[in-house]
């Protein structure tokens, strides 16, 4: 069918004369000079590029299964090829590679007509000019023996193509698979590079950062943007390293500070904040994927998770060093089980969403476990999701599946448990006390609602019993007695009374487990042999962890139930290899990292070899995150893939600088911040001077010749207007709060196995709820459409940037929510007490919302606009919104297929203190916080520049 | 098909825009020669300023342009709905035993054979087995393809839920109908293109089920609630009128536009601002398209509506039919409590008669209207149920367990065999043994009859280009009319 469509192809014809001229060079030098024919090479590059290319692309359905020959057409031989398909006609052309369909179709001109036909399969620029030099070069096809003799021969290199040498592979094809080396940049070690101070014209700067980024600018012919002004650069800096705007006197102060290191002092001031670890915290757990909740379908409360988060919130003000940091995420446990710190970062190794119940298989589940915490990993600490070598050897990088089972290995002995782990002077427990009360009157009651139903139950079994002249027998022991001797199950319960009995076994379940948040527990990990789990039940440390312990193996296909080799635990191979190849065996590598085979301390092992400074991923991947969470986007732009699939660093040169450097200060965090918004490249206007220009040069402000804007994200747009509004309770970390959620949301029943979770209640006090959104709790199964509908992502896949879509629905909730409106009659209560006249009021809200001096046109237009809405209001009244004191609650009852009611009381609503309402405060006040939304729904406050 | 998760400097909603190519009908297209399509997909890609959301050409010849996605949450019974095992019978509460690490608790131990509690007949001229308890569906039977070769993987609730509704069983992952709508976009810029109509309660694994996964927020499922207000927050808080709106976003207006001059090289603004102004509109819009009052009470009758027992899904149905005719792409309902355990034949009973009238109403509905032959309907669950039961708390119960070998499926409307039985599962109905394919196949399927082709229906996303059936799939021939 391919041989139809011979239309003329654009592949131009200087690039092919390129390509061939290339070729030709490449083959000169590396084969030892004259004597070598080019078909030698048309052979080798058969033998190294092209054929593993048709074999993992082509054969599966093009000649291996004889059965079903797609198309008819064999290309696993020359002969099939030259035969064709069932047109006919040869699909390959000897010497014209432009005639040949095979080329044509792997070309993708057509898209009717491309192969493979899976996108995702489509041939790289640099197979396809493979394919295309080997056609020229008279398509020579070596058979098998001479193939492999060429292998052995080795010694090939093809437009700079390198080998890498990893633990055994899966196929020979892929074993011998070459690499380009700026696709996999990020496995080989960091490299020094010179200062290009050259780049800088003045000696204004004399930041490195700098010199990497004009130097591009310089080479791209950029013009970059002037400096951003002193009110853009506090705004921009506060909201970046906290979270939260400027207060309008630290504005005041920055402003008037004429020292030439006043910018230096502010940065400095905002890094000793607390709120900076609560803000670069938030960042960390969106790529670990915190959350207090297990997910799936019953999505139980993790009531000790909060302790990972704010670990998070204080390694980071502590400047913790990241290495010492990552250790205890990985092997905590192992480094020191005395430490309730170590023992609660090790939580990090639970983070993903995991649940097992009886309707689980067992073997399945402990597999998701490893290959999530594999991943997760991967993904986190090296930039390099390790999922992809799960069911065959990476299809890019040089990353054996072999290699994926070696460090799953390492986590074949991790087990769940909430270990005793005492509470630490920098922890806060305030609210431990309040919420266990609660949750303990919530279980009781539960408790003794499903003793009702058991005694209503055995009130007809005895009758049923009794009835037919037996004797009661109690149901425990009833249970194994023969089916005609006792009374059907559920015997005598009503429709309701069946739901009720579900309902209530569930929330015993429920609130037994989070009874377990207010002793002193961790959420975290320990060694031993694998045991049957269950979420509903409780994990404690096992007395006795000695016992069998799981071997691990590659699992052909990534199926549990198809093991093949064993393996034991190991690191990423190519990276050890590569910096070898590089030293020229002159001193061994230090990544070639043993890992124990005991029971205990493979984790340490392992993570030391994350943190080893030989390590070129772990560093490279941190140093590119805190980049991206500064300018937007990462030197690399996939900050959780370095690998091919993701995009190569815009300044690799500098990467690797920033990398080194950071390791040489420590690891600190705070210093690269320091080091980052200290320079020239931050400090940038975000509005470019010449901007037709610019979106030519560089559309996506790749190169950074200006400060890229960005939207507040979720958390951001709620922290921010509890702080203006004065009502946000700065308090550093502790139990997850539950802050006000729409009610539709907050009262909406959500399905868990069989019965419907309890009502999401809001905390009961404005400062109890008004904390920041970092403390709000997270359920996997629950989330606060505020929250989500600015972007805040799922807890389930790892999220390495997020995104700032703009929709319509966000309009409906920063304009009509109540949380808005109650913010912003806060403000507008507060200004009035503050300011006696109107325009300083309108003037202040200006100042406050949009961090900037009001202008008199605004406050001419915004008087009016006040005016207009004082007359609505003395004309409508604002109805009074009564609390809910209970929810009803129906449901299919899965056992009847009927509906199941009952009424759920919120007892938290029985004794809450609202927040200041509208229907409270008079006209003014209510025209005033009109305004004061207006603002908050303004793109001024809603983008950072 | 693919799009880099780049940042977008275009206008970007939820609803779709009213730039020139976002109204362009897909079925204008329908009719259309290979060339006449490819001059449009390239109008479209010429065209910078298209919504994500605009009307896209389909990539083959489209069989049904919309798609109802009718999920019943639980686990419906093959067995005692589609398929039924008369042999069942002779072996009704004939124990033995299963062990094994590799069975879920619920699927081992002591176990027991559990016959139907229905009878079952021929009905249609096709003859298809239905329950006794199916009164309406009969009349429309011949507009039906059933399906009984439908594997699934998983036997957990949430996690086959996820299989079924996104691809992927761990969640996460975008939606059949975020992926569609991706494909397809939307043909009315003012309501959401794949809507969901679930129950009161969301099913287990919540709204995971119809998320836009890593797909842009624009091809998010939009929940229509089935009580209080549909979307959140569209309308003002009571005591605020469209008077104080108005002024309100007049004011706003003037402050996004001054700023907007200082910011003349920040395109997202203008996005932003035009955003308010369709909001505004939308509060007008959704609430009449929700309003089922204005059907006669005739239709309101077929559906059941008023009925105890069919007036909720009724009501969803007659939505679906309204988001059909008004361009919706793809409409997802939820029945909710098909786990039956225990008491097979009440709660089967119940719910087969809670959606048996509203479904053949909805079949009828659309076909008299001219729009079955354009839309897909397809009627499954997560899984299918066991022919046999395991002991609960001691005793015999009279349900059966989760069975992902063996489920009921159907497909009425644009492109499907109609009239005709597909595939067999065993004497016991405990597997699928002809034409026997997994999830992904119906998948791949369904995308075909609306004219997306699974493997270029792609998004680079994680280091892949990713699609719905995750790593390929095959087309169920004999499915296709």
């Amino acid at each position: 069918m391919m041989a139809i469509f011979l239309i003329k192809m654009c592949y131009p014809r200087d690039l092919i004369v390129a390509l061939i001229l290339t070729f030709a060079l490449v083959s000169c030098n590396l084969n030892n000079g004259p004597g070598v024919t080019q078909d030698l090479d048309a052979e080798k590059l058969f033998t190294f590029q092209v054929y593993p290319m048709l074999e993992s692309k082509c054969f599966a359905c093009h000649g291996e299964d004889q059965e079903e020959i797609e198309g008819d057409f064999d290309i696993r031989t020359l002969k099939g090829m030259l035969k064709g398909g069932e047109s006919g006609e040869p699909a390959l052309l000897p010497g014209n590679a432009e005639a040949s369909p095979i080329y044509f179709a792997a070309s993708r001109e057509d898209e009717d007509f491309a192969m493979p036909p899976k996108d995702n399969d489509k041939l790289s620029q640099g197979a396809l000019n493979d394919l295309f030099a080997w056609i020229e070069a008279g398509a020579p096809w070596p058979g098998g023996k001479r193939r492999q003799e060429l292998i052995t021969a080795g010694g090939w290199n093809y437009y700079g193509k390198v080998a890498v040498t990893t633990s055994d592979a899966l196929t020979e094809s892929w074993a011998n698979r070459k690499y380009n080396p700026s696709e996999i940049w990020a496995f080989y070690p960091l490299r020094h590079h010179d200062i290009p101070w050259e780049s800088v014209d003045n000696d204004s700067s004399r930041n490195p950062i700098d010199a990497f980024v004009y130097q591009k600018l310089k080479e791209y012919k950029i013009e970059e943007a002037p400096k951003a002004d002193k009110l853009t650069l506090i705004r921009r800096a506060t909201y970046d390293l906290l979270g939260l705007p400027p207060d309008p006197l630290q504005i005041k102060a920055f402003l008037e500070d004429n020292s030439p290191d006043a910018y230096i002092k502010l940065v400095d001031r905002l890094l000793e904040s607390p709120h900076y670890g609560e803000q670069w915290g938030r960042h960390w757990l969106d790529v670990v994927r915190y959350a207090d909740s297990d997910g799936f379908s019953n999505d139980y409360i993790r009531p000790n998770a909060w302790r990972y988060r704010d670990y998070v919130v204080r390694a980071l003000n502590d400047d913790k060093p990241y290495n010492q940091f990552v250790l205890e995420q990985i092997a905590g446990d192992e480094l020191d089980p005395e430490n309730s710190e170590n023992l609660i970062a090790s939580g990090f190794l639970r983070m993903g969403p995991w649940e097992h119940t009886s309707m689980s298989v067992e073997a399945e589940t402990r597999q998701y476990y490893l290959d999530d915490v594999t991943n997760a990993v991967g993904e986190t600490f090296l930039s390099q999701p390790l999922r992809c070598a799960r069911c065959h050897d990476h299809k890019f990088d040089p990353i054996p599946t072999k290699d994926y089972y070696q460090i799953q290995a390492i986590f074949a002995t991790t087990q769940f448990a909430e270990r005793p782990a005492p509470y630490l002077e920098a922890e806060n427990t305030d609210m431990l006390p309040e919420e266990k009360k609660r949750v303990l009157d919530l279980l009781d009651k539960a408790k003794k609602g499903k003793r009702s139903v058991n005694q209503k139950e055995e009130y007809f079994a005895r009758k049923w019993m009794e009835g037919r002249g037996m004797k009661y027998v109690p149901k425990k022991e009833r249970r194994s007695m023969p089916e005609n001797q006792k009374p059907p199950v559920y015997y005598g319960l009503t429709n309701q009374e069946l739901g009720y009995r579900k309902l209530l076994q569930k929330r015993v379940q429920r609130y037994s487990k989070e009874m377990d948040g207010y002793e002193g527990l961790a959420f975290s990990v320990y060694n031993g042999p694998r045991r049957v789990l269950n979420s509903n039940r409780i994990l404690r440390l096992p007395e006795n962890t000695e016992g069998n312990l799981d071997d691990s193996f590659i699992l052909t296909g990534g199926s549990v139930y198809t093991p093949s080799d064993k393996v034991f635990p190991g690191v990423l191979s190519a990276l050890s290899s590569l910096q070898d190849s590089l030293k020229n065996q002159q001193s061994q590598s230090t990544l070639d990292a043993e890992i124990t085979h005991n029971r205990d301390l493979r984790r340490v092992d392992f993570a030391r070899w994350v943190v080893n400074p030989e390590n070129p991923l772990t560093s490279r991947s941190i140093v590119n995150r805190v980049w991206q969470y500064h300018f937007g986007k990462g030197i690399a732009e996939n900050t959780n893939n370095f690998g091919v699939t993701g995009k190569r660093p815009t300044h690799p040169e500098l990467l690797d600088w920033l990398a080194m450097n950071f390791m040489e200060n420590g690891w600190s965090l705070k210093t690269l911040h320091r080091f980052i918004m200290n320079s020239e490249v931050y400090q940038r206007s975000g509005s470019h001077p010449n901007p037709q220009q610019l979106s030519l040069n560089d559309p996506n402000n790749k190169y950074l010749s200006k400060f890229e804007p960005r939207r507040l994200e979720a958390e951001e747009i709620r922290d921010a207007m509890l702080f203006i509004s004065g009502e946000l309770n700065p308090a550093i970390g502790g139990y997850p709060v539950r802050p006000e959620m729409h009610p539709e949301q907050a009262l909406q029943p959500r399905h868990i196995m069989g019965t419907i979770a309890p009502a999401y209640q809001p905390s009961p006090t404005p400062e109890s709820r008004n904390r920041r959104s970092i403390y709000a709790l997270k359920l996997r199964g629950l989330v606060d459409p505020m929250m989500e509908v600015f972007n805040q992502p799922t807890s389930d896949l790892s999220c390495e940037r997020r995104t700032a879509s703009s929709v319509t629905p966000q309009v409906f909730m920063l304009f009509n929510d109540r949380s808005v409106r109650d913010r912003a009659i806060a403000q507008a209560n507060r200004l009035r007490s503050t300011y006696p006249d109107l325009n300083d009021q309108l003037s202040a809200a200006i100042n406050q919302t949009l961090n900037r001096p009001a202008n008199e046109a605004e406050i001419a237009k915004a008087r009016t606009y006040w005016e207009k809405m004082v007359a609505y209001h003395r004309e409508n009244p604002f109805p009074n919104e009564e609390l809910p004191t209970k929810v009803e609650r129906e449901m299919f009852e899965e056992m009847t297929g009927e509906i199941f009611h009952f009424v759920e009381e919120l007892d938290v609503y029985k004794n809450y203190q609202a927040d200041l309402k509208t229907w409270e405060v008079p006209p003014e006040t209510r025209a005033l916080a009109d305004f004061c939304i207006v603002l908050f729904n303004s793109n001024e406050f809603i983008y950072v520049y | 098909m693919s799009t880099d998760s780049g940042k977008h400097t275009r206008r970007e909603f939820i609803y779709g825009i009213g730039t020139g190519v976002g109204s362009l009908a897909l079925s204008s297209l329908m009719g259309c020669s290979p060339n006449e399509q490819g001059a449009k997909i390239i109008e479209k890609i010429t065209n910078v300023n298209a919504s994500p959301l605009a009307a896209k050409p389909a990539m083959m010849i489209p069989k049904a342009r919309a798609c109802i996605f009718l999920m019943m949450e639980g686990g419906p019974s093959h067995i005692d709905t589609f398929d039924p095992k008369p042999t069942l019978e002779q072996f009704h509460l004939k124990k033995f035993q299963r062990e094994g690490e590799n069975f879920s608790a619920m699927s081992s131990g002591n176990r027991y054979i559990v016959r139907s509690p229905f009878s079952s007949r021929k009905v249609g001229q096709s003859g298809a087995d239905m329950c006794e308890y199916f009164q309406y569906l009969p009349k429309v039977a011949d507009d039906i393809c059933f399906y009984r070769g439908c594997q699934a993987e998983s036997v957990n609730h949430p996690t086959a839920q996820y299989h079924m509704n996104t691809g992927n069983r761990f969640g996460g992952d975008p939606a059949i109908g975020s992926w569609v709508t991706y494909g397809l976009g939307s043909m009315n810029e003012n309501i959401p293109a794949f809507v969901v109509l679930p129950e009161v309660a969301y099913p287990q694994g919540g709204a995971a089920n119809w998320s836009n996964g890593f797909l842009p927020a624009h091809y998010q499922g939009t929940p229509l609630r089935p009580k209080g207000s549909p979307i959140l927050n569209l309308e003002p808080p009571p005591g605020l009128s469209r008077y104080h709106q108005r002024e309100s976003l007049d004011i706003l207006k003037g402050f996004n536009k001054s700023h907007q001059k200082t910011h003349p090289d920040h395109h997202e603004l203008a996005a932003r601002i035009s955003n308010y102004e369709l909001a505004f509109r939308m509060q007008m819009e959704v609430p009449e398209l929700m309003d089922i009052d204005s059907e006669s009470q005739a239709t309101k009758t077929m559906y059941g509506i008023g009925e105890p027992e069919t007036d909720a899904f009724g009501r969803k149905c007659l939505m679906a039919r309204r988001l059909i005719e008004q361009g919706v792409v793809y409409i997802q309902l939820f029945s909710g409590g098909w786990d039956s355990h225990d008491f097979l034949a009440r709660a089967h009973g119940n719910l087969i008669k809670s959606i048996d009238k509203p479904i053949t109403a909805l079949i009828t509905d659309l076909k008299r209207r001219g729009l079955l032959d354009e839309t897909l309907v397809v009627w499954t669950g997560e899984f299918g149920r066991t022919p046999d039961n395991g002991i609960r708390e001691g005793g015999i119960a009279y349900g059966r367990d989760h069975n992902n070998t063996a489920m009921p499926m159907w497909f009425a409307g644009g492109g499907v065999k109609a009239g005709h039985t597909i595939g067999a599962t065993d004497e016991l109905g405990e597997k699928a043994v002809e034409v026997v394919h997994p999830i992904r196949d119906v998948h791949v399927t369904m995308l075909q009859l609306l004219g997306l082709d699974d493997n270029k229906l792609t998004y680079f996303h994680g280091g892949r280009y990713k699609q719905l059936s995750q790593f390929g799939g095959k087309v169920i021939q004999e499915l296709l009319a």
